[in-house]
């Protein structure tokens, strides 16, 4: 699902985010990718859904070189990848529902095919009675779900979540987890940059460790 | 199907974008609309002086007067030379009292004079309409032979003065066509700025919809919209602006010829919507320049 090949991003005065990563993450596997602040968990995640460009090395996701896509291709790749962010990244002006369902919108899904969908979804993460709430009207482990909702609307193969439950107490935190298994249960890849340890003890799966953006430790 | 139903989305975003940002939005109007008004009223008056000296052209003739107690022979001469002459499209003999009675009706102070038929000081005169295109060079050929004639005391051509107004005409459309280059190219930046701010104020919604997968375009459409409601709702502005000074215009001038000239017909059906055509173009491409890049809108939390 995700193979990143001898892998390095350099940014400004050759500071290394990521040096000289080769690992492969394989179809519907549950894996965390952890290591301390700065060691280059959030840098794997924006490569793998192209936000970022390696320094050097290759990148393939859903069996795509991200450095052969054009540009205007980005958009279509990334309907294919659900992203989960620690700040959740609601539009605080929308509904729930018109934040989860805006992307369908905007590839012209009709109103009966968008309700149905973010009802199911919705019902998923348990919130399918706040559809017309606002996103400043739920709590932050509502938010985080609303977010989940979200990346799973357009029943992507693969989930990317960067600290997600870095906002969250240790009980929400465990319950947000419960739906990555969910939705790992039902074939979707999903991959969690996290430094929490006990949450990574709590949910036993593959374990990539990064440290200073060097792979320590593939968990293979 | 799905793309009515993406143009409706981008319409309520447009619509919704116009209603959040009601004093930007307003600002925006009034900047394009003076733009599109200075359009149409250069339009307008140009069109209009352009028909007043069209019909000037259209009814414009070269005047022969003829020499004192001319016998009528003399004048058949003439008759016969001007039936010759491929340039004369028609002409008409003026008799002395014919030329009186118009005089007359022009300056009715003359009639207190009243002259007897006798008394009557003014010659024969022919006046001739010309054909159409009318060539210069042949009515100045035409002219000499004209004068030649013996019979011939005078011609009375004012060609020149009527180009001359045209030329002044084709110069003033210039000028207003420069004035409102400089007023759209103000108009394109103005709304560009104004959608760019609305933009900013959604930085984190287009950074958040880009990195969802959301293409650019439909990033765009519902700035692009804005910017269309923009430019038609200013078009319609500067056309009712224009209507009421055209209104105005018609009830404070008396001078009909002056009234002709400057408030004669209002903008034709066709101009109208050339207007509101420009209108929708500006605000479009200010609504499309707007954003700049997509992928450089960063969300401003990033972690």
């Amino acid at each position: 699902m995700i193979r990143f090949y001898h892998v390095s991003k350099i940014y400004k005065e050759r500071n290394y985010a990521l040096q000289d990563v080769t690992v492969t993450i394989h179809p519907r596997e549950f894996c965390f990718i952890t290591g301390p602040s700065g060691a280059g968990k959030s840098t794997f995640l924006k490569l793998a859904l192209g936000e970022e460009i390696p320094t050097s090395g290759q990148v393939l996701v859903t069996g795509r070189n991200l450095q052969s896509i054009k540009s205007s291709e980005f958009p279509y790749f990334r309907r294919k990848i659900g992203t989960v962010f620690q700040d959740f990244r609601l539009i605080t002006t929308r509904t729930i529902y018109e934040n989860i369902t805006i992307l369908l919108k905007l590839q012209g899904y009709s109103n009966n095919e968008m309700r149905k969908r973010a009802f199911d979804t919705l019902r998923l993460v348990g919130l399918q009675s706040k559809m017309e709430s606002f996103p400043e009207e739920l709590s932050g482990g509502e938010q985080q779900r609303v977010a989940i909702a979200r990346a799973l609307i357009s029943k992507p193969n693969l989930l990317l979540a960067d600290e997600p439950t870095g906002n969250l107490d240790p009980e929400l935190a465990h319950e947000i987890m419960r739906i990555f298994q969910e939705v790992n249960a039902s074939g979707t890849t999903v991959v969690v940059a996290t430094h929490d340890k006990s949450l990574i003890a709590a949910f036993g799966a593959r374990v990539i460790v990064l440290q200073k953006g060097k792979l320590v430790d593939a968990g293979e | 199907m799905s793309f009515l139903r993406l143009i409706l989305f981008f319409i309520r975003e447009g619509l919704l974008g116009i209603t959040r940002h009601k004093t930007l939005n307003f600002f925006a109007l009034f900047i394009v609309s003076l733009s599109l008004f200075v359009l149409g009223f250069s339009r307008y008056i140009t069109l209009n002086i352009y028909n007043v000296l069209s019909g000037w052209e259209e009814s414009f003739e070269l005047r022969v007067i003829l020499k004192d107690s001319i016998p009528s022979n003399e004048i058949n001469k003439i008759i016969s030379f001007l039936k010759e002459k491929p340039i004369v499209d028609s002409f008409k003999v003026i008799t002395p009292k014919e030329a009186l009675s118009t005089i007359e009706k022009i300056s009715p102070a003359l009639k207190s004079l009243s002259f007897k038929e006798s008394e009557n000081p003014l010659p024969y005169s022919i006046s001739i309409k010309l054909k159409k295109p009318i060539d210069e060079n042949k009515i100045y050929s035409f002219l000499n032979d004209l004068k030649s004639l013996k019979e011939v005391d005078e011609t009375i051509f004012d060609w020149q003065w009527l180009n001359k107004l045209k030329g002044y005409l084709k110069f003033l459309t210039f000028l207003s066509w420069l004035l409102f280059v400089a007023l759209g190219v103000a108009s394109l930046f103005t709304v560009t700025s104004i959608i760019r701010i609305i933009g900013l104020s959604r930085k984190d919604e287009i950074s958040i919809l880009y990195s969802l997968g959301a293409t650019p375009i439909a990033i765009r459409g519902p700035f692009i919209t804005l910017g269309v409601i923009i430019g038609l709702l200013s078009s319609v502005f500067a056309i009712l602006i224009l209507l009421f000074v055209h209104i105005i215009v018609r009830q404070m001038i008396e001078d009909p010829i002056i009234l002709e000239l400057l408030s004669g017909k209002f903008l034709t059906l066709f101009d109208q919507f050339a207007l509101v055509i420009v209108g929708v173009i500006l605000g479009g491409s200010g609504g499309f320049l707007s954003l700049g890049s997509i992928h450089e809108w960063k969300y401003s939390h990033y972690i």
